[in-house]
């Protein structure tokens, strides 16, 4: 199976998966009062044991290191320049947030994780070196500075009485933090870090990890409005030009001045023409960031995708 | 045999454990009362039925594997009647009784016997084959449609008429979702038989889309789960618990030996059908007595004892095997 035909794929699972929550909200059976309810399952429950079981089980190499620091330049880098593009447009701050977070973060678990085990196989080299450098590079980024970009925008107008420190302290309490840390710390313990290969918590994280990519396609078909396409298509073209075309750009330019090997080069421009994060998402409404657009931008990149992967493949690999 | 009651352990551990977590998160406020309902109408109205119809078009059918079935059904039909006989003598309320039958009938055929199963004889194997065949013909078949009818009779205060019934069937089986997956595995057949173009592609979403969905039920059901608990008296729960212990871990797996025995089923079938009838109540059960009205705190607390008790239980049940 080829590179498009695996992501055609995921990208109809994903679709279906909206699609029938929104027959069940006409139906009446779901409704948006229990959008909240999936927003905090996956930041309060789900993310954090899914972020704990993959750092605590992990070992880093310089490589890897490298890898996902180029990975993190260039999801800042795209965000940093969402920022200014948003700034030109004059956009309101919950909008301006969900913006900030999509130009930078893309879907790596959802879809370059299987495009990359399909590619190169699960247990290759290829395919850990795109673990450690997704994990590290979007996922602690999205889940340190995306949720302080989340919460700082997502207060909207009130944000000129926000203290940057209560906001730092808030998210260092938060489940996501603590699981953050709590990995980092256990993957330096070796007899801590053989514990998280056991059956047990494999089989224990096993259930949050599979889980995560329906209750994230809920949350978003639950989040999903109508909304004017002259709003939207200036910050489709932003999250579009930053995050699937820039992004890969960053991501080769990094990795050749760091003169990281050509598989490794690979991975990343993969990884970094993904489109926008659906986890993002989630994170962007439940710290009170603009939902609706934010979950219209990732609808319409999963299908931009379509178009723009195969074609960031056949220049750059 | 040692490794498989190992694999229990580990099965109830997990479920205990994100129970606990579901318990911990809802004192300190993360999850209310109110998203109990949600995930009842997640798991019934929409990962179950999926859940089901996938197993469906996977599960292999043979003549004898559905006549072991039979002998399960009628097994779990006794346990269910010796378990509303014990209601009414003791005279408990319409809601106690619902949650008191499902948990009595309905075991954890996915959550617990399919993998048990699967580990004794290979997941690959003839054997977890016909126990997932069987597994699906006579417990979650039946507790997904016959078990949402007792749930929605004994869940309502005045019961149910024969036509409101009637009608709770036809919109169960009419829902937008059952229709749209029958569309979607006729063309899926459709395509694979006439070897159309994207044949692959097609089946490939329909596969992942099960696939989401089957892995994500388990979580599901134990937040759910956890969400319903609620603290008892022990006056009130132990009889209880006595009832669905001696029906569903007793007297069921009997019934079921003596059944398999009668009818002179292969020494390997009598195996598979006796792990089936002797695991704990079906945490899915469970889910469904809440969502229909039933008393879902008793029904979720004798999932949890039931699965406690089968620590002690499963390893005599593994030395008969």
């Amino acid at each position: 199976m080829n590179h498009l035909d695996l992501f055609l794929q995921s990208v109809a699972v994903f679709f279906l998966l909206v699609l029938f929550i929104q027959v069940l909200k006409r139906q009446g059976i779901f409704n948006d009062s229990h959008q909240p309810v999936f927003n905090r399952l996956i930041t309060e429950l789900i993310l954090p044991v899914t972020i704990f079981s993959t750092l605590g089980g992990s070992t880093v190499s310089a490589d890897q290191l490298v890898g996902a620091g180029i990975m993190m330049g260039a999801v800042l880098t795209c965000c940093f320049c969402g920022y200014l593009a948003c700034r030109l447009l004059r956009l309101p701050p919950r909008t301006t947030g969900s913006v900030v977070l999509l130009s930078g973060i893309g879907s790596t678990a959802t879809m370059a994780y299987p495009l990359l085990s399909q590619t190169y196989g699960t247990d290759s080299p290829a395919m850990t070196f795109g673990i450690m450098a997704g994990e590290l590079g979007v996922g602690v980024t999205c889940f340190t500075f995306g949720v302080i970009v989340a919460t700082y925008f997502g207060s909207g107008d009130e944000k000129k009485n926000l203290d940057i420190i209560r906001i730092v302290t808030d998210f260092l309490r938060s489940p996501i933090a603590i699981s953050l840390i709590l990995g980092v710390v256990v993957s330096q313990i070796p007899p801590l870090s053989a514990l998280m290969t056991t059956g047990f918590v494999e089989t224990l994280s096993g259930y949050f990890a599979h889980a995560l990519e329906m209750m994230v396609a809920i949350s978003i078909g639950l989040m999903l409005r109508p909304v004017h396409v002259r709003l939207i298509l200036p910050i489709l073209g932003i999250v579009v030009v930053l995050k699937m075309l820039l992004q890969p750009v960053l991501v080769f330019v990094g990795a050749g001045i760091a003169g990281l090997p050509d598989l490794s080069t690979e991975v990343l421009i993969i990884e970094a023409s993904m489109p926008s994060g659906a986890v993002a998402t989630i994170i962007a409404n439940r710290y009170g960031c603009d939902g609706a657009i934010a979950s219209t931008v990732v609808i319409a990149t999963y299908l931009i995708g379509l178009a723009v992967i195969p074609l960031v493949t056949l220049l750059m690999l | 045999m040692m490794q498989s009651v190992a694999l229990n352990v580990q099965f109830v551990m997990i479920a205990l454990f994100i129970v606990v977590i579901v318990r911990l998160l809802r004192r300190k406020g993360l999850f209310k009362d109110e998203y109990q309902g949600v995930f009842d109408r997640l798991v019934t109205e929409f990962a179950l039925p999926v859940v089901i119809f996938s197993s469906l078009i996977g599960a292999t059918f043979r003549f004898e594997w559905i006549a072991h079935a039979a002998v399960f059904l009628l097994a779990l039909a006794l346990s269910a009647l010796a378990a509303y006989a014990c209601c009414r003598l003791m005279g408990l309320p319409r809601k106690t009784t619902g949650a008191v039958v499902l948990a009595a009938a309905f075991g954890s055929t996915t959550t617990l016997a399919a993998p048990l199963i699967g580990d004794l004889y290979g997941a690959a194997s003839l054997a977890a084959a016909e126990g997932l065949t069987e597994g699906l013909i006579a417990i979650a078949i039946p507790a997904s449609t016959v078990g949402v009818l007792i749930a929605a009779y004994f869940g309502t205060d005045a019961g149910t008429s024969r036509d409101d019934l009637l009608v709770a069937v036809k919109k169960f089986l009419f829902t937008p979702i059952f229709i749209a997956f029958a569309i979607g595995f006729i063309v899926s057949l459709l395509m694979s038989f006439f070897h159309l173009e994207g044949a692959g592609i097609f089946a490939g979403v329909f596969e992942g889309f099960f696939e989401v969905i089957r892995q994500s039920l388990e979580l599901l059901v134990w937040i759910a789960i956890g969400l319903m608990l609620r603290p008892l008296k022990a006056r009130t729960f132990l009889p209880l618990l006595g009832i669905v212990v001696l029906v569903k871990m007793v007297l069921q797996p009997a019934l079921v030996l003596a059944g398999a025995s009668a009818a002179g089923f292969p020494d390997l079938s009598h195996d598979i059908l006796l792990i089936e009838a002797a695991m704990p109540s079906g945490a899915i059960a469970a889910v469904i007595a809440d969502r229909y009205g039933c008393d879902g705190q008793i029904a979720a607390a004798l999932v949890i004892a039931t699965y406690l008790i089968s620590l002690a239980t499963f390893p005599l049940i593994a030395l008969l095997i």
